[in-house]
C-alpha cells in the first residue's frame, strides 16, 4: 500500500483482462435489466399536500425573498403548474377533491363543519383503486381534518396517522398523534418534523411493490410555528401590505375569526418562516428517499389545499372567490417520465386532477365517475389540450362571512353568482389579476356573460369543459 | 366638575345619554374613517374605534353616574356602543346566515370577550364610586357579585380554551351552532 492508501499499480494478465471484462458486460446486463425492471414497475407515489400555501410563497414562484430550495428544487427538475387552483377554497372540500377527484358538490363535503356535512365512507379514493389494481401500499400521514364522526375506515390505506386534536387541526408543536387508530405520542417536538419521520420509516419498509406515500402537514396552517432554527429569519424582511389593506384588516369587517393573532405585516412573516420550516421538511424527505434509492423511479408531487389572504380585497384567510386563494402551488418531479424538466405548463390543472393522474401514472383506469383530469399528457409535452373552464363553489359555514356561491373560472376570467345579499361578480383575471375592476354591468362583461352564464350551467350539470 | 343631577329628575333620566351618545359619534365617526380612509390613516383610527368599543364604558360610566344616573342607566349607556356594535356585526351576518343565526353571534366569543370587558369596567368603577373601604362591604354587594360573576365566567372560558390559545372555545360555539341550526 502507498502512503496514501492507493494501490500500486501493475498490468494485468490476458485472463485478468478477459474476466473482468466479462465481469463487467454481466454487471451492465444487470443494471439493464434491474432498469427495465424499474421501468415496467409503476413509479412509487410521494404527494406532500400543505395547508394554505399560496402559490405565490415560493422562491420559484416569484417570491421577492422567502427562502424555498427544495421547492425550487421540484420545479427545477420537474414541472411548475403555473395556473393550478382548487375548486373550493377551504381545508375539509379541497382535500376530499384530491383524494375523490371530485368536486365538493358531488362528494359532498361541502364546508369544514360537521354540522353541515360529512366525509363518506362510499367514496372511492385513489388509494382503494392504487392498492386494488396496481398492488400499491398506501400510508397517509398528518392532517385529515374532514367533518364526520370519529376515525375514517380508509380503504386501500395501510399506514394512517393523523391527529384529532384542536378539531383536526393539530399543533405545531407536541401534537398527540394517532398511528392506525391508536393514540400516540409525537417522537419529535415539531410536526412537520414527526410527520417526516413516520412517512420516511413507511417509506423505508421492505415490500416487493410500489407506495403511495401521501404527507399532509399541519404547516402552513395559522397560528403559524415556523421551527426553532426559522423564527424570526424574515424579522426584518421588507412585507408589503396589499393594496387597500392596513395593518388591523384581520380583525375587522368580519374577519375576526380569521386566525389572525397580529397586525397583518407579522403575521406575513412568521407565515413566511412556517413556510421555510416545510420546505426544510421536504428536503429531508427527498434527501431520506434518495438514501434509500427511491427518489429516481418516484412521482413527487407538492400542493396545497388552497391559498390565503392577507388583507387583498379587505380580506384574511380563505374561502373567498379571489386568485390568491384559489390559486394553488402545484409541482411534480419524476425524472422518467417528465420530458423537458424545469418547464412551467400554462394549462389549468385542478385538485381534481390529482386522483386520476396518480391512477393513470400507475396503470389503472381513472373510474369514469371521476370529475378531474389526468395532468400526464402534460408530463410528457406542453403541447397536450387542457380545459377551456371550470367551477369554483364555496358554502358558507357559520359564523365566517363569505357566502355560498358558484362560479366559473376561464383562462380569462372569473364570474362568481352569490346566494343572499351580495351581487354576482366578473373579473378579467388575464388582465386584472388582482380582481380590482368588476365588469358587471359594464359592455365588456355583458359580452363575457354571454358565454360564462352557459358554462357555469354546464359545469354544475356535471360536464366537464375541455378544449 | 359636572354638577349631579337630583335623583328621579329628568336631568337624572338622560344623565346617562349625553355621554353614550357622545361616544357613539366618536365610534361611527373613527369606523367611517376606517372605512374610506387611505390604509395608513385607516390603521391608526382603528385604535381610537377599538378604544371606543372595548374601553368606553370606562368614560360612560363614571361620567353618567356623576351626572346623577342610577347604575342601571348608566350601565346602559355603556352598553350603548357595544350594542350598536353587535347589531351592526348581526346586520352583516344576515347578509349570508338567517335572523336566528345573526342573533346567536351576538353569543360568539369575541362578543363574549366584549361583555366581560364591559361589565368588569362597570363592576370595578361603581365599587371605586361606593368606596366600601370606607363605608363597609355591605354597600358594595352588587359590584362584589359582578365581579365574581365576571371572573367566575372568564375562567370558565378559561378551561374551556386551555392549551388551544382559545380556539376551543371557538370550536365549542361552532359546535353549538351545529346543533341549534342543523340542515
Amino acid at each position: 500500500m502507498s502512503i496514501d492508501g492507493a494501490r500500486p499499480q501493475r498490468k494485468l494478465t490476458r485472463r485478468e483482462l478477459l474476466g473482468s471484462a466479462a465481469g463487467a458486460g454481466l454487471l451492465a446486463l444487470a443494471a439493464r435489466a434491474r432498469s427495465a425492471r424499474a421501468a415496467a414497475r409503476p413509479p412509487n407515489l410521494v404527494i406532500i399536500l400543505s395547508d394554505n400555501h399560496r402559490w405565490d410563497a415560493m422562491a420559484c414562484a416569484g417570491h421577492p425573498f422567502v427562502r424555498t430550495p427544495q421547492m425550487d428544487r421540484l420545479a427545477r427538475e420537474g414541472l411548475l403548474f403555473e395556473n393550478a387552483f382548487c375548486t373550493t377554497p377551504l381545508c375539509s372540500p379541497a382535500r376530499a377533491s384530491f383524494l375523490t377527484g371530485l368536486y365538493a358538490w358531488r362528494h359532498g363535503v361541502r364546508t369544514n363543519a360537521k354540522s353541515q356535512s360529512s366525509w363518506s365512507e362510499a367514496h372511492t379514493t385513489f388509494f382503494e383503486l392504487l392498492e386494488r389494481e396496481a398492488g400499491y401500499a398506501n400510508g397517509f400521514f398528518g392532517k385529515w381534518h374532514m367533518p364526520g364522526s370519529g376515525q375514517p375506515a380508509l380503504r386501500g390505506v395501510e399506514r394512517f396517522v393523523t391527529f384529532t386534536i384542536e378539531d383536526g387541526q393539530g399543533r405545531y408543536y407536541d401534537c398527540p398523534l394517532v398511528v392506525d387508530g391508536r393514540d400516540e405520542p409525537s417522537r419529535k417536538p415539531y410536526l412537520s418534523e414527526e410527520l417526516t419521520d413516520r412517512a420516511l420509516d413507511f417509506a423505508a419498509e421492505r415490500r416487493s411493490g410500489p407506495f403511495c406515500l401521501y404527507l399532509s402537514h399541519k404547516a402552513v396552517h395559522h397560528p403559524w410555528k415556523p421551527a426553532p432554527e426559522d423564527v424570526g429569519i424574515y424579522a426584518d424582511a421588507p412585507v408589503e401590505l396589499p393594496r387597500g389593506a392596513n395593518s388591523w384588516t384581520g380583525y375587522t369587517n368580519g374577519e375576526i375569526f380569521g386566525g389572525f393573532d397580529r397586525p397583518i405585516e407579522s403575521a406575513m412573516r412568521v407565515y413566511l418562516e412556517t413556510v421555510t420550516s416545510l420546505d426544510r421538511e421536504i428536503g429531508r424527505l427527498l434527501a431520506g428517499l434518495d438514501a434509500r434509492g427511491l427518489l429516481e423511479g418516484a412521482l413527487v408531487v407538492y400542493a396545497s389545499d388552497n391559498g390565503f389572504l392577507f388583507g387583498e380585497h379587505r380580506h384574511v384567510e380563505l374561502r373567498w372567490p379571489f386568485e390568491e386563494v384559489i390559486r394553488i402551488p402545484w409541482l411534480l418531479r419524476a425524472p422518467r417520465l417528465v420530458a423537458e424538466p424545469g418547464r412551467r405548463v400554462p394549462q389549468l390543472a385542478l385538485n381534481i386532477d390529482l386522483a386520476p393522474t396518480l391512477l393513470e401514472l400507475a396503470g389503472v383506469s381513472p373510474p369514469a365517475s371521476m370529475q378531474g383530469m389526468s395532468l400526464a399528457p402534460w408530463l410528457r409535452g406542453s403541447q397536450a389540450p387542457g380545459r377551456r373552464a371550470f367551477l369554483v363553489e364555496n358554502s358558507k359555514e357559520f359564523p365566517y362571512s363569505a357566502p355560498t356561491y358558484r362560479g366559473v373560472r376561464t383562462r380569462r376570467h372569473l364570474y362568481v353568482e352569490f346566494e343572499g345579499r351580495h351581487r354576482p361578480t366578473l373579473h378579467d383575471v388575464a388582465a386584472d389579476p388582482r380582481q380590482e375592476r368588476d365588469l358587471m354591468g359594464t359592455p365588456e362583461g355583458e359580452r363575457a356573460l354571454a358565454e360564462l352564464r352557459p358554462m357555469l350551467a354546464a359545469l354544475l350539470r356535471g360536464e366537464r369543459l375541455d378544449d | 366638575m359636572i354638577e349631579p343631577a337630583a335623583a328621579g329628575t329628568r336631568a337624572a333620566r338622560g344623565a346617562a345619554l349625553r355621554p353614550a351618545l357622545l361616544l357613539l359619534a366618536v365610534a361611527a365617526a373613527s369606523f367611517a374613517t376606517y372605512q374610506l380612509a387611505p390604509p395608513a390613516v385607516a390603521g391608526r383610527v382603528i385604535y381610537l374605534y377599538a378604544a371606543c368599543l372595548a374601553l368606553g364604558p370606562s368614560l360612560v360610566y363614571p361620567l353618567a353616574r356623576r351626572r346623577g344616573a342610577t347604575p342601571g342607566r348608566a350601565l346602559a349607556g355603556s352598553l350603548l356602543v357595544p350594542c350598536a356594535w353587535i347589531l351592526k356585526e348581526g346586520w352583516r351576518v344576515s347578509a349570508v346566515f338567517s335572523a336566528p343565526e345573526a342573533a346567536y353571534y351576538a353569543l360568539n366569543p369575541m362578543a363574549l370577550g366584549l361583555y366581560q370587558a364591559v361589565a368588569l369596567q362597570v363592576a370595578l368603577i361603581e365599587l371605586g364610586l361606593r368606596r366600601p373601604w370606607r363605608r363597609g362591604w355591605a354597600a358594595a354587594r352588587g359590584p362584589l357579585a359582578a365581579l365574581a360573576a365576571v371572573l367566575l365566567f372568564a375562567a370558565g372560558l378559561g378551561w374551556v380554551g386551555r392549551g388551544s390559545g382559545g380556539s376551543e372555545i371557538f370550536y365549542r360555539y361552532s359546535e353549538i351552532h351545529g346543533w341549534l341550526f342543523a340542515e
